[in-house]
């Protein structure tokens, strides 16, 4: 035995079975809590009286009425989705790099859209001041640098410059190299735009902080079809993508298109955080923490359940963030960013500590 | 059983001279063929392409069918293997075993059939691994890592299995215990081998190629031996013709040696002539 389990398995499927049931059943029910929360909870004070009038339209209550249709409900609706999306692309992202410290980082989401809307703010304010000009922009940033980060780590790869001598195991490490490369090119040229424009530089900081406020139900549709969308390509393929884990060749020997395969899971896991982008910054971390937890508390490698259990917890982990920045300082407002900074960067730390990726 | 026919005219990995040239070789069914050569002399390539993992000229057919022909999934129903320097995730032995699976479940699959959990455990005994099927892959030695992916190899129910150098690193006890199994895989009839694992039997064991050091070994195992030295393929008998060939000899510097447990090789000192 090379060392001890750290987890021992379950004693057998039906006790899996049951203890998988179970988690996801408290994290739909701790999600639901929190979505309430979240309405219930901020600057101006409602009870969940006050709420149920509001939202059945009784006279009295149209002040509540404005809050919750305006404000709280868009806010919880952001709040899950930008959880769900970030935390399924940071899920996929891990399994197909099979790299433990993968994000929607590493395949260039956030310098892509950072460097799409500075250049936007620079080049066209009078476009980025509309309500779709920015988050078009992020999204159309973090989608094609991704693309560009895969022709990239395809060129890597036929060079032959990274993995085994076939070629097929160095797919993941193309994809890193190239990734890191491209996001130091985009830092780099986000710094400069801003050191230009200090105009640019306040507004491209409220963008890179990251956050639901202000956001408005309008602008969640888009990024709730597209997440939705790529949520169930993920469950359609996730009895695939979990088989990755034993390599690249073994997979391809089980029947598995393994290169195609990797290329869906980038390219939805890309569309998700760029479409979380789009309404709500740069948000570091759900995406590197969230599936860690998920495989922490159910023991489960991969799989449909995993899926569903990480866009569970990513909504609560989110929502959660976002209350406690609200109510933290009341009435002043920490941004989400900052709040999932402070528990994510601890928990990087951890990882990194106990040797991971 | 159908038969493997392999032919290549040319193998070569991306920038590189050409690893393999000229091979023409015809597996017979069922049975325990041994192929061994020198360090790098390509044996593993020849295993690379009779799976379809690297991409070569010439045919390899099974029953006449060129596999190149068929889908990845139609692929995996027919040819397994077992790779030299298996992954160990933290997944347990039967999870692994599973996957073996894969190649007939549906992209929506939901629950796995009756059939697939028979074969399952079948492979889960074959490759006796039920004491260690809640374990971890990387909490299991390594010759127990090696009969974990056997086992996923057998659930997948081919008729033709690959194992490239799947006892090395293994002790002496724990390399008989795992070559008499190949061996019995070989020569017992089995369910659901060579059927594409719709469970039907067939008519006899499956056929197992395994990239092999041990002459020893090979000799005392194997029903058929392969040589592969100078890019192609040199001898192709049975284990008593390549005794009397003097092979081991010329490739292996090894003379065999008789002995009362079997045929044993001695390797030739530098200076002997």
């Amino acid at each position: 035995m090379r060392h001890r389990d750290r987890r021992a398995a379950p004693a057998d499927r039906k006790t899996a079975h049951r203890h998988t049931a179970g988690v996801l059943v408290c994290s739909a029910a701790v999600l639901v809590l929190l979505c309430f929360a979240s309405v219930r909870f901020g600057i101006a004070d409602m009870t969940f009286a006050a709420c149920v009038h509001a939202l059945s339209g009784d006279a009295g209550y149209e002040t509540e009425r404005v809050i919750l249709l305006s404000v709280r409900l868009p806010r919880m609706a952001a709040g899950v989705l930008a959880g769900a999306g970030l935390s399924l692309s940071g899920l996929l992202l891990q399994t197909v790099t099979d790299n433990a410290l993968a994000g929607p980082n590493i395949i260039g989401v956030n310098a892509g859209a950072g460097f799409a809307c500075a250049a936007l703010l620079s080049f066209a304010p009078g476009i980025a001041a509309t309500l779709v000009g920015l988050p078009f922009a992020a999204f159309a940033g973090a989608f094609c640098t991704t693309l560009f980060i895969l022709l990239l780590s395809g060129a890597v790869t036929k060079n032959g410059n990274a993995g085994d001598s076939s070629g097929m195991d160095s797919g993941r490490t193309g994809v890193i190299l190239a990734g890191v490369a491209v996001t130091a090119l985009l830092n780099a040229a986000v710094s400069f735009l801003t050191l230009l424009d200090t105009d640019v530089l306040s507004s491209y900081n409220a963008f890179s902080v990251g956050g639901f406020s202000g956001v408005r139900m309008t602008q969640l549709s888009v990024p709730a079809a597209v997440i939705g969308f790529c949520l169930l390509l993920a469950l359609l393929f996730a009895p695939q993508t979990e088989i990755l884990c034993i390599g690249d060749r073994a997979a391809a020997l089980l029947g598995i298109r393994v290169r195609r395969l990797r290329l869906l899971c980038i390219l939805c896991a890309s569309a998700c955080a760029a479409a979380v982008v789009s309404f709500a910054g740069l948000l570091g971390f759900v995406g590197l923490i969230v599936p860690h937890m998920a495989r922490r508390i159910s023991s489960l490698h991969g799989g449909r359940a995993l899926t569903v259990l990480c866009v569970l917890l990513g909504g609560c982990v989110t929502l959660a963030a976002d209350l406690a920045g609200r109510l933290l300082l009341s009435p002043t407002e920490i941004p989400v960013g900052i709040m999932m900074a402070f528990v994510g960067v601890p928990y990087f730390l951890y990882l990194l500590r106990k040797g991971k990726g | 059983m159908p038969s493997l026919s392999i032919r290549i005219d040319r193998a070569a990995y991306p920038g590189t001279p050409p690893v393999l040239n000229d091979i023409a070789l015809d597996i017979p069914d069922a049975g325990f063929v041994a192929i061994i050569g020198r360090n790098g002399s390509g044996k593993s390539t020849l295993l690379s392409c009779i799976a379809g993992l690297i991409p070569f000229v010439g045919t390899v057919s099974l029953a006449g069918t060129p596999l190149h022909t068929l889908s990845p999934g139609a692929r995996a129903a027919r040819i397994a293997m077992v790779q030299q320097s298996p992954r160990a995730p933290h997944i347990t032995v039967e999870t692994l075993v599973s996957f073996g699976r894969r190649p007939y479940l549906s992209l929506a699959n939901v629950r796995e059939t009756e059939n697939d959990r028979r074969a399952v455990e079948a492979a889960i005994t074959a490759a006796s691994l039920d004491g260690i099927r809640r374990r971890h892959l990387d909490c299991i030695s390594g010759g127990e890592l090696r009969r974990a992916y056997l086992g996923m190899a057998l659930a997948q129910e081919t008729p033709i299995l690959l194992l490239d150098e799947a006892t090395a690193n293994m002790d002496m006890d724990y390399e008989a215990s795992f070559l008499a199994l190949l061996r019995d895989l070989a020569h017992t009839k089995t369910h659901g081998s060579g059927s594409g694992g719709n469970g039907s039997d067939s008519a006899g064991g499956k056929t197992v190629l395994s990239v092999m050091h041990n002459l020893g070994a090979a000799v005392r195992y194997a029903d058929r031996i392969v040589v592969v030295d100078g890019k192609t393929v040199c001898f192709v008998g049975t284990p008593a013709q390549f005794c009397d060939s003097g092979l081991a000899q010329q490739v292996f510097r090894a003379a065999p040696v008789q002995t009362e447990h079997g045929i044993f090789f001695a390797p030739i000192p530098e200076n002997a002539p």
